[in-house]
């Protein structure tokens, strides 16, 4: 998931690359031995696959930033720390924004974000859903 | 040092990079890059692309001579 405006530029650049590298292999001639063909449409197939994620990523990036997502919906618990990501852009906050509301460092969040939370209290937690003026429902089904 | 006669005796699902290399993961809870792959025009190879992280900062590999 791209998490700021720095990981999108590189994603971008990436995924140009990527299909630059895609043309120069279509446009070089057909090998005539089987394993040169095998190996040159793993080559393709390799840089299409990585390319459509980096597509998918910044696609999702930028549906976040146009802040038009009215409401996330959960299929786990395990999924509230990207949610929380994904609130921070659809809310049009940079990561140093949000360091600046909560009152810590910018390299805190990055650092958060980029370990998904793993690491974060609950209180922690608490206090971005705050600062991103959030309203939580929760529900708890018991299996 | 490997060579291409290799491809026609691999598992044919680590050539398989459909649905974000699903079925590899599936099977070997990992996935393969040919690490001479290209990845741009200028030459620069997969080895070259996993030594970078998202941040455009250089990350550690290990290499494992096969």
């Amino acid at each position: 998931m791209i998490l700021n405006e720095r990981q999108y530029g590189i994603t971008k650049r990436k995924a140009q690359e990527f299909a630059q590298a895609i043309a120069k292999l279509n446009a070089s001639p057909k090998p005539t031995e089987i394993n040169e063909q095998i190996y040159l449409q793993a080559n393709l197939d390799a840089l299409n696959s990585q390319l459509a994620e980096f597509q998918a990523e910044m696609a999702e990036y930028e549906e976040l930033k146009k802040g038009e997502i009215k409401q996330l919906k959960l299929d786990s618990f395990e999924h509230l720390p990207e949610a929380l990501i994904k609130a921070r852009i659809i809310r049009g906050l940079t990561q140093a924004q949000l360091a600046e509301i909560l009152n810590v460092k910018q390299q805190q969040v990055q650092r958060d974000e980029t370990n998904k939370y793993a690491s974060a209290s609950f209180t922690k937690l608490l206090s971005i859903q705050k600062a991103l003026n959030l309203e939580v429902k929760e529900e708890l089904i018991f299996k | 040092m490997w060579t291409l006669q290799l491809l026609q005796q691999l598992d044919p699902v680590l050539l398989d990079f459909s649905n974000k290399r699903a079925a590899q993961k599936a099977k070997y809870g990992g996935e393969l890059f040919i690490s001479s792959f290209i990845a741009d025009a200028q030459g620069r190879t997969f080895l070259d692309f996993f030594q970078e992280d998202r941040n455009g900062n250089p990350k550690g590999i290990v290499e494992v001579h096969l």
